[in-house]
């Protein structure tokens, strides 16, 4: 019989080429560590695919689950997700599209440097001219949920196909404060300001997240959209210790073995 | 009372009216569509969220919505996909291969000019026919993979629920005589000819697994590779069940039967008849 699959994406947490960005520190430093999925692979014996890559949003990750799901069936033993933004996006499925539309938009203002882009994305001026005019009233609601919907796709897919799940919250799953602090700059009109109590309110009423919490409770850490829930809180009060360096708080190769023994004591609690 | 959740493009739209003023107004929309003409004779409540212009990602995710939202009261699912090249981006449509041909052909005023011009949820962000990062054809696998990854999902959703489904497709999956008509403007990386493209779809891991699973819920089973099985390829020398197709534009011409302000090939009240019929046959196998 064939070795059993643990399938695993999310963006940059768990990307198996991952490499800082940060130049002040030594290379060996940057990147090349094994990422949680592999050591979660080796302690539970079974083969990796691993399709998390770098920047890439909650639509990414949910459909790369959901092609191998439908790919390899029963040949699926364990699926595990770190999820991102939902304020990421990627169209055509082109890594050159993926836009993290707070900090394309920054930079289009002029706010941050970017240190990821070389060219500013016309998907990105696109929002930021949608931003600038009234109208778009939901789309706050429409965005978040469309981040949920495909969660719970991913829970109902690998509850059919009886694949043991886990789903964890990576990044904050959206930066409110940030936001906030984009409004108050005045690059956004009154129709898209997302205040804390919205945020909350928009998250905790939506029905897909309120179906995996009923559904899947012990998958997720409810509720996952929550800082405090997100495995960067962990790894942020660490940081010393478990991120690349002051610039890049990315996971170290410390880091990564902390994530895989909290996956792993979350996979034991739903087996 | 128990609902039936339909979705589709323009061919689905509830309130679909034809861009052609010259037409009386009795003669540019209003007649029942065919989710209306099943829904009446099934007696189930109707919820249809087809919508001119758009693609099968919006599709799927209404109907996943409706599902949602609903629960226990869907009945029916039923469903008439679109073509493949049209791509959400956020909560809007794009239609690459459209967009060329009005970019490229400002003598006529053609059917993406059209649409962009009058319909909200279609963008005008250019797609950028360069090949980047991609390697040859990627593309055309990322749009293949985006539709048929929606229909499985939603299959998969009604087959866990009990929810009866049938799918049937429209216009054409991939009408390869558009992409033709923008060839010359396009990196040549990019271009694909027609059997290429039907063996990327052929051998395409999702596709084999969807027909596999799920083939049996299309009224035509090979409706995504054979032209002569949709419901468009039917109407294709039919000016009794058009809009309006005058005579001398039923010739296959694409640039012609684009030409919008002589034509509009959207099935009339006739048409939306035959769409139904075709579902209620089909419906036959559950009622």
């Amino acid at each position: 019989m064939s070795q059993k699959i643990l399938l695993a994406s999310g963006d940059s947490f768990t990307d198996p080429k991952f490499f800082s960005s940060d130049k002040s520190i030594d290379s060996k430093l940057r990147g090349g560590w094994p990422m949680w999925p592999e050591l979660l692979g080796k302690e539970l014996n079974l083969k990796v695919i691993n399709t998390g890559d770098s920047g890439r949003g909650n639509d990414y990750i949910a459909k790369q689950i959901l092609d191998k799901i439908y790919e390899y069936g029963d040949q699926i033993d364990t699926c595990v997700a770190v999820w991102s933004n939902a304020d990421r996006h990627d169209f055509h499925d082109k890594k050159k599209n993926v836009i993290n539309i707070p900090h394309d938009l920054l930079s289009i203002w002029g706010k941050k440097k970017s240190i990821h882009r070389i060219e500013t994305h016309v998907l990105a001026t696109t929002y930021a001219e949608l931003f600038s005019e009234e109208g778009e009233n939901k789309f706050w609601e429409n965005l978040l949920n469309e981040s949920f919907r495909y969660m719970w796709l991913v829970a109902e897919a690998c509850a059919k196909y009886n694949i043991k799940f886990v789903f964890r919250q990576g990044v904050v799953l959206l930066d409110y404060n940030l936001w906030n602090e984009i409004y108050d700059e005045g690059y956004i009109c009154d129709d898209y300001q997302l205040k804390e109590v919205d945020y909350y309110t928009l998250c905790d009423t939506n029905k897909y997240a309120l179906m995996l919490n009923k559904y899947y409770k012990k998958n997720i850490v409810y509720p996952f959209w929550e800082y405090d829930n997100c495995i960067a809180s962990i790894t942020d009060k660490n940081k010393n210790k478990l991120t690349i360096s002051e610039n890049d708080r990315h996971p170290n190769d410390q880091g990564q073995v902390i994530i895989s023994k909290l996956l792993s004591a979350a996979l034991a609690n739903v087996s | 009372m128990k609902k039936l959740l339909a979705s589709g493009c323009s061919w689905t739209d509830a309130s679909f009216f034809s861009h052609l003023e010259f037409l009386p107004d009795k003669k540019r929309g209003g007649w029942p569509m065919w989710p209306e003409i099943i829904g009446k004779e099934l007696g189930l409540e109707v919820i249809n969220t087809g919508a001119q212009g758009r693609g099968n990602g919006y599709i799927g995710q209404s109907i996943i919505d409706n599902i949602i939202k609903y629960g226990d009261q869907v009945e029916l699912v039923a469903i008439l996909w679109t073509q493949v090249d049209r791509i959400e981006i956020y909560n809007s449509t794009q239609i690459p291969v459209l967009q060329m041909m009005a970019k490229n052909d400002p003598s006529q005023t053609t059917l993406a000019e059209m649409l962009a011009s009058n319909i909200d949820h279609l963008t005008t962000i250019p797609f950028e026919w360069d090949m980047g990062e991609w390697r040859r054809h990627d593309i055309y696998n990322t749009w293949i993979n985006s539709s048929l990854r929606m229909m499985y999902i939603v299959a998969e959703m009604c087959t866990h629920r009990n929810i009866k489904c049938v799918f049937d497709q429209g216009l054409l999956f991939w009408w390869h005589k558009e992409l033709a008509e923008i060839k010359k403007h396009i990196n040549q990386e990019m271009w694909i000819k027609e059997e290429e493209w039907l063996t990327l779809l052929e051998t395409n891991a999702l596709y084999k697994s969807f027909m596999k699973d799920y083939g049996h819920l299309f009224i035509k089973p090979k409706a995504l590779i054979i032209p002569e099985q949709t419901v468009g390829y039917g109407f294709h020398v039919r000016d009794d069940l058009k809009v309006h197709m005058p005579g001398y534009l039923l010739t296959g011409n694409l640039a012609s039967d684009y030409n919008s302000t002589d034509s509009d090939a959207h099935p009339n009240a006739e048409g939306q008849k035959l769409i139904a019929e075709r579902f209620s046959k089909c419906l036959k196998k559950y009622y």
